[in-house]
C-alpha cells in the first residue's frame, strides 16, 4: 500500500530518487577525497599527463578546463559535489533550485570523466544519467515530463540487469560455472572463504552461475507482475547487490541502483492502473 | 560477442548509454598487480613495491576507495595490453606514460633513487599467487 500510494506519482516519485541518486553522490565524493594524494601530478589519477595527451590532440574542450581539472582544484570541484548532494539530501528545495543542482552535478561528473579519471565504475556512470534525466525533469518541471523520465529511468534499470544476464546466456563458460569460479578465486574481486566452500562443493558455481542468468533475464517481464512479485524481484536485486558488495567490495552499486527502483515501481503501477 | 559489446562501447558517449555489464560477458580471471623500483646511482636495486596498491578496510562493504584504484590500475594496464604486439612504439604509449609517471614520483620521494623501473605482473588469485611477469619496463633515469 506505501509503495503504491507513494510511487503513483510521478512528482512524488522523483523526489525520492533524487534523495537516494543524492545519498549515492555523497558516498563517491567522499571516496574520492580520500584519494586526495592520487590526484596529484605524480599520481595515477594525475591531469598533467592527460593534458599532454590533450595538447597533442588539440583537446581544446579539455584545455579550456585546465584550471580546474589540475591538482588540488580538483578536489575543490569534488568537494563541492559532496556539499551540493547534501543539500539536496537534507533539504527541500524548489523544483527549479533542484534544477540547478541536478545540473551542477551531471555537469560536473561529465566534466571527471572527460578529465580521463580511470577510476569511475558503473555506478558512477549510473548515478550521471540519472543525474542528467533529474536535470531535464526539474528544469521543465512538469507531470509528462516527470513521466517520460521516470519511462528513461526504467529502461536503463532494464537494459543494466538485461545486458549481463543475456551477455551470460550466449557464453557457456558462465552455464558451467567457470567464469564465477574465476572471479571467486580473485584477490581483487573475491572472496577466499567462499571460493574454498565451492571448490568443495562444485556444483555450487553452477547452481549461482543460472540463479544469476535467470534472475538478471527476468527483468524483460518484472514491469507486469503483480507489484508484491515486483517488491519481491526488487528485493532480490538489492540482496545481489549487497552480496557484490560483501564478496567483490563492489560498494557504491546498492545505492546507485537502489536510486533506480522507485521508477519501475511507478511503471509497474501505471501500467495496472491502465489495464 | 565480445566484439559486438565493444562496437556498443565505442558509442557510449562518455558513460551516457546505459550499459552495465557486471562482469559479463568475460571476467577478469587474472590478479594484475603494478610493481616499481628504484636502482641508485651505484646499480643497486630496491625491493619490487606496490605503489598504488591499499589494503582493503574492514568496512570495505561500505566504504571502498581502493577498488576505485584498481580500477583505474586494471584500466591503464588493459590499454597497455593493446602495444604489447607491438613493442617500438610501447615507450609512446598513454599507458605507458601514466604509469612511468607514477612510478617516477613514487621513487623519487626516496631520495637516493637514480633511475626507475616498473613492471606488471597477473597471477590466478588466491589459487596460485606465483607472480607472472606480464610486462617489465626499460629503465628509465630520473629528472
Amino acid at each position: 500500500m506505501i509503495f503504491h500510494n507513494t510511487f503513483s506519482d510521478p512528482r512524488e516519485t522523483i523526489a525520492v530518487i533524487s534523495r537516494i541518486a543524492a545519498l549515492s553522490s555523497i558516498l563517491a565524493s567522499l571516496e574520492w577525497l580520500s584519494l586526495y594524494k592520487h590526484f596529484k601530478p605524480s599520481g595515477i589519477f594525475s591531469w598533467e599527463i592527460h593534458k599532454i595527451w590533450a595538447k597533442k590532440n588539440r583537446d581544446r574542450f579539455a584545455l579550456s578546463f585546465n584550471f580546474l581539472f589540475k591538482y588540488p582544484n580538483i578536489l575543490f570541484l569534488i568537494f563541492t559535489q559532496l556539499i551540493v548532494s547534501l543539500l539536496i539530501f537534507l533539504k527541500q528545495q524548489s523544483d527549479l533550485s533542484l534544477s540547478v543542482s541536478m545540473g551542477f552535478l551531471a555537469f560536473t561528473n561529465f566534466l571527471i570523466t572527460y578529465r580521463g579519471v580511470n577510476g569511475f565504475n558503473g555506478a558512477d556512470s549510473t548515478s550521471k544519467i540519472v543525474f542528467t534525466i533529474l536535470t531535464l525533469c526539474f528544469a521543465v518541471s512538469s507531470t509528462w515530463v516527470f513521466q517520460v523520465g521516470l519511462f528513461f529511468i526504467t529502461f536503463q534499470l532494464i537494459l543494466a540487469y538485461f545486458t549481463p544476464g543475456f551477455l551470460r546466456l550466449t557464453n557457456k563458460n558462465w552455464w558451467n560455472g567457470t567464469y564465477l569460479r574465476n572471479i571467486l578465486r580473485l584477490e581483487t574481486f573475491g572472496n577466499k572463504c567462499l571460493w574454498e566452500f565451492s571448490d568443495r562443493y562444485t556444483s555450487t558455481y553452477k547452481i549461482i552461475s543460472w540463479l544469476l542468468i535467470l534472475f538478471e533475464c527476468s527483468v524483460i517481464v518484472i514491469i507486469f507482475v503483480p507489484l508484491h512479485w515486483l517488491i519481491v524481484w526488487l528485493c532480490c536485486a538489492l540482496l545481489f547487490h549487497t552480496i557484490n558488495a560483501v564478496v567483490m567490495g563492489l560498494n557504491n552499486f546498492p545505492l546507485a541502483f537502489l536510486a533506480l527502483y522507485p521508477a519501475i515501481i511507478w511503471s509497474n503501477n501505471l501500467i495496472h492502473a491502465a489495464y | 560477442m565480445q566484439s559486438s559489446t565493444s562496437k556498443i562501447l565505442k558509442y557510449n558517449f562518455y558513460g551516457y548509454l546505459p550499459y552495465c555489464r557486471f562482469f559479463a560477458p568475460e571476467p577478469v580471471s587474472h590478479d594484475t598487480r603494478f610493481y616499481i623500483r628504484g636502482i641508485n646511482a651505484d646499480g643497486k636495486s630496491s625491493l619490487w613495491t606496490e605503489p598504488v596498491a591499499e589494503k582493503r578496510l574492514a568496512m570495505y562493504f561500505i566504504w571502498n576507495p581502493t577498488s576505485r584504484l584498481e580500477k583505474a590500475l586494471l584500466t591503464n594496464v588493459k590499454e597497455l595490453k593493446a602495444y604489447l604486439d607491438n613493442r617500438d612504439n610501447i615507450h609512446l604509449s598513454f599507458p605507458y606514460i601514466k604509469l612511468l609517471n607514477v612510478a617516477t614520483g613514487c621513487v623519487s620521494e626516496d631520495g637516493h633513487s637514480t633511475h626507475v623501473q616498473f613492471m606488471i605482473t597477473k597471477h590466478t588469485g588466491y589459487e596460485n599467487t606465483t607472480r607472472e611477469c606480464l610486462f617489465m619496463s626499460s629503465i628509465h633515469k630520473l629528472k
